[in-house]
């Protein structure tokens, strides 16, 4: 048996807990502490309603308790307070071969869109495990389905009380990639067909329009001119982690509410997009990190998206963190 | 029917509980064999003899939780079956990146001890494990139990493929420095 074979057998042995965890834990844990703080945000809302049967839970709260626990971080209170301005409650079904989908509820800023789905199955089905929505098309309000290249999406599934969740995230610019496509004109989402495990369970479509308020925040550009900093280059040798840094130059940086912009040259090509790691700093000290979520590519040139980990308002932040210490001030 | 009515059945010789196993929990015996050797059939067939494992380790074994009990015989079962078909010409699922990635912090193999050191390993394996924050623990596992892709894992978590391959670098650093100090490495 080779070394690495031997050490692969010993994880076979990990304590099932451990390993059941894993399948469901993160979403789990997520869920359990979601649970605690939406029966928490639903008792105080109950309270300050005076109600006296049950609470109702907005998508402004959802929304502020799922950032928070993806983050890891309390929000600010400006993080909060764009949420609530942004959150819409949808509440709209579509039911297709037994199965039924709701858009729950839906963020926006001028730029991207997160929408949470319910996924309910047909009567005595309980799918265990990876039940997907495939096929997502977005339509502009002019009926233009928005091209893969202007797409940058994250999915995030999670299954609670029988029905299966999903948190789909994408970048909805218009068709010419200029001008903000979500100004209060609505949204056509698809979805074609429900998997689960990979096998098409039903056929759609389920299609949704969804009327969303752009949020009220334009994109901030940082930079008025080009931008020396570096890259960073992450290699794994002999057990030890090697970073190296090469020339980059940012021709672009847009901070939006949900997600960073750049455009950038870079002297290494390979590099591209997973060699700019960023990270927003707010003027309380809290950082938001971003992950890459995609963009086009052409020689030595980069327009990447970084989705942020939770909202900021721009007027919070106080710079932009790239490799090597260099830092992005917000213009004042 | 509830995990442990299915135990129950096992442990009656109910053939039934084979029935019910699979229709609980073939697909996610199946992911995980497909996981590990990326060809439909002969993940069928493990699948296939996990059932038989299952059949022959009840009554004996009462498993707490039964996914991770068969997932285990399944997992066991497919890597058997990659080193006996595909280990010489590095083919088939996760498993050759996967072995790739783990070669910087994996003990050395052989020696009269092996098996005895081999149960200190799962125990420091173990340990080490119980001891990781969430987040990482989740990624980990999810890569190196149940051998699932990068992307799929970044699908899963809603993280991007560079975030999850980073966490999985520092675990694996993590892990190494742990086995260095316990006196494997």
């Amino acid at each position: 048996m080779m070394a690495g074979e031997k050490l692969l057998e010993a994880f076979a042995y990990v304590d099932p807990e451990l390993v059941q965890d894993a399948r469901t834990g993160a979403e789990r844990r997520n869920n359990t502490g979601r649970r605690a703080l939406m029966i928490a945000l639903a008792a105080a809302l109950v309270l300050a309603l005076g109600a006296t049967a049950y609470g109702y839970l907005s998508g402004a709260d959802w929304f502020k308790t799922w950032f928070s626990n993806r983050d890891r971080e309390p929000l600010t209170q400006g993080q909060e307070a764009y949420i609530e301005g942004a959150a819409v409650d949808v509440g709209q079904s579509v039911t297709a071969g037994g199965w039924t989908v709701t858009v729950e509820t839906a963020l926006a800023d001028q730029y991207d869109i997160y929408v949470k789905t319910r996924i309910d199955p047909p009567a005595g089905v309980t799918p265990e495990d990876n039940c997907k929505l495939e096929g997502a098309v977005v339509l502009d309000a002019d009926g233009q389905k928005i091209p893969f290249s202007q797409r940058t999406e994250s999915i995030t599934y999670y299954q609670e009380a029988g029905a299966w969740y999903c948190v789909w995230s994408q970048s909805v610019e218009s068709v010419s990639g200029e001008t903000a496509y979500l100004d209060g004109r609505p949204l056509t989402l698809t979805f074609d067909s429900i998997t689960v495990d990979g096998e098409t369970v039903a056929e759609g479509p389920w299609r949704f329009t969804l009327d969303l308020p752009a949020g009220g925040t334009q994109a901030v550009e940082l930079l008025d001119e080009p931008f020396p900093c570096k890259g960073r280059s992450i290699s794994y040798e002999d057990g030890e982690i090697t970073e190296s840094y090469y020339d980059v130059t940012l021709l672009s940086l847009e901070v939006r509410p949900l997600r960073l912009r750049v455009q950038y040259r870079s002297e290494k090509e390979q590099e591209l997009g997973d060699g700019l790691p960023l990270s927003v700093v707010l003027k309380d000290g809290t950082v938001v990190p971003t992950g890459f979520s995609g963009g086009s590519f052409g020689s030595h040139m980069a327009d990447c998206r970084y989705q942020l980990e939770a909202p900021v308002l721009p007027e919070e932040i106080a710079y932009i963190q790239l490799p090597a210490g260099y830092t992005v001030p917000m213009p004042e | 029917m509830r995990d442990s009515d299915i135990v129950d059945l096992y442990w009656a010789r109910d053939e039934r509980a084979v029935a019910e196993t699979e229709a609980k929990y073939g697909r996610y015996c199946l992911a995980i064999a497909g996981n590990i050797l990326a060809d439909r059939e002969d993940a069928r067939e493990c699948v296939n003899d996990t059932w038989m494992g299952a059949w022959n380790a009840m009554p004996d074994a009462r498993p707490n939780i039964l996914s991770a009990f068969l997932g285990k015989i399944t997992r066991h079962l497919a890597l058997d079956r990659w080193r006996a078909k595909y280990a010489a010409k590095r083919g088939g699922g996760e498993t050759p990146l996967v072995l790739d990635e783990l070669m910087d912090c994996a003990p050395a193999a052989g020696g009269p001890e092996e098996e005895l050191a081999m149960r200190e390993l799962t125990g420091a394996v173990n340990d080490f494990v119980r001891a990781l924050p969430a987040v990482e623990m989740g990624v980990f596992l999810r890569r190196y139990w149940y051998m699932e892709s990068v992307k799929d894992i970044a699908q899963r978590l809603g993280f991007s493929r560079s975030k999850v391959k980073s966490i999985l670098a520092r675990t694996r650093k993590k892990l190494r420095a742990h086995l260095e100090k316990e006196g494997f490495i």
